[in-house]
């Protein structure tokens, strides 16, 4: 009897995080860390320059992870989602921690 | 300790065998026994011959009174080739790493070859892990 | 659980838990400690294990004399619980026979279970939800992190962290 879990893996859409923070927040285990910076754009036609998050890192670890979903549920934007399939084992603990880009590579 | 191995012999993978001592400290140690209810991990009769892969699987929460277990278990005679951190809790701590009681991993008493992520992981998890090890 | 919570005196606790055993109630289900700050509960429950009825009863002593009549010969099962709510509480149970800590190796310097005691870790690491991406803007809201009790920071300080 083989299957795969349903709330396996956390996958991240990058694009649709603003960097709000409430993952990061509420994430009880504290394993969810979010870097980022602002940047001014300019736009044609517009008066002022406006403000725009950048993300530059978002690393789950999911050693410390109890993939208790609060993040998934709580992200306003629906960056985060449940991949089925599970989180590889390692032969180090460093990298059990996904940085936005392999947390990118689980979206189907 | 050479008592409690136990020789498992992978489904999936009919030419694998592993020697496991498993140490069940916690709830992972309930999805380490389905994985031999669920006929993934079919256990045999001892190998003849020293076993070249022999697992000490840390499956649960180690915490402080239990880490002097955790060294017995890999001094033991027969020692174990192999540590594999099962779960959160014997990987980093896990949920319990604000603990005062609680070591944050099985690799703060002993070297841990394998660290497998879950709360708890699933059986086959376990079979992928030991299937990794037996292989390297 | 749908049992109705029954207060009971903390002179009358052995007494109640006595008569309740003597009609039958011989199970322990759970012998419990409540911080309420100012007072501690224990809080019993006791199952009849023919009928399946239960009752469940609580007592509250002052904080700062936390002395409760030990259980303890009364129905066996609340000898270990009553060291567990010890040890985890500050509670003392009077007349018990083995007052030794249960589960902890070393004496802590507060009881680990009580609102106030600070889980040290949780105000040592640095909480990753601290992080402020925009600079110069004050944080959307100012919340503690997860883990963390409002007792434990200081009254001045809005970010524990």
């Amino acid at each position: 009897m083989s299957s795969r879990p349903v709330r396996g893996i956390i996958a991240l859409e990058a694009a649709a995080c603003t960097s709000c923070m409430i993952c990061v927040q509420e994430c009880p285990t504290w394993c969810i860390t979010v870097d980022s910076h602002v940047e001014q754009i300019s736009e044609e036609g517009a008066r002022r320059p406006r403000s725009v998050s950048v993300l530059d890192d978002f690393s789950i670890d999911f050693g410390l992870c109890m993939y208790c979903g609060i993040c998934v549920d709580v992200c306003p934007f629906d960056a985060l989602s449940w991949i089925s399939d599970h989180v590889h084992d390692e032969s180090d603990r460093t990298l059990l921690v996904h940085d936005v880009d392999r947390l990118e590579s689980w979206r189907p | 300790m050479s008592a409690l191995l136990r020789t498992l012999r992978v489904a999936s993978h009919p030419d694998i065998a592993v020697q496991v001592l498993p140490l069940g400290l916690a709830c992972c140690a309930v999805e380490v026994d389905a994985a031999v209810e669920q006929g993934l991990l079919v256990p045999e009769s001892p190998l003849d011959g020293p076993s070249a892969t022999a697992v000490l699987v840390v499956a649960g929460t180690v915490t402080t009174p239990l880490a002097g277990l955790l060294e017995a278990a890999w001094a033991a005679d027969p020692p174990p080739t192999a540590v594999m951190a099962f779960g959160a809790c014997a990987s980093t701590g896990g949920p319990y790493w604000d603990s005062p009681t609680v070591v944050n991993g099985a690799d703060q008493v002993v070297s841990v070859h394998r660290y497998v992520p879950g709360c708890p992981p699933r059986p086959e998890d376990l079979v992928a892990a030991l299937v990794e090890m037996a292989n390297a | 659980m749908s049992d109705h919570l029954e207060p009971v005196d903390p002179e009358n606790w052995r007494a109640t838990a006595e008569a309740s055993r003597e009609a039958g109630m011989s199970l322990l289900d759970v012998l419990a400690a409540v911080d309420r700050g100012e007072t501690r509960e224990v809080v019993l429950r006791l199952v009849d294990p023919t009928s399946g009825s239960a009752r469940m009863i609580v007592t509250s002593v002052p904080s700062d004399d936390p002395r409760v009549a030990s259980l303890a010969d009364v129905i066996a099962g609340a000898d270990w619980q009553e060291r567990e709510a010890a040890e985890m509480f500050g509670l003392i149970f009077e007349g018990h026979p083995d007052p030794r800590p249960l589960l902890l190796r070393q004496v802590p310097d507060a009881p680990p279970l009580l609102a106030a005691t600070a889980l040290a870790e949780r105000l040592i690491r640095t909480w990753p939800g601290a992080a402020d991406p925009q600079e110069g803007r004050r944080p959307r809201r100012r919340q503690l992190p997860p883990g963390v009790r409002q007792e434990w920071t200081r009254p001045e300080s809005e970010d524990p962290t």
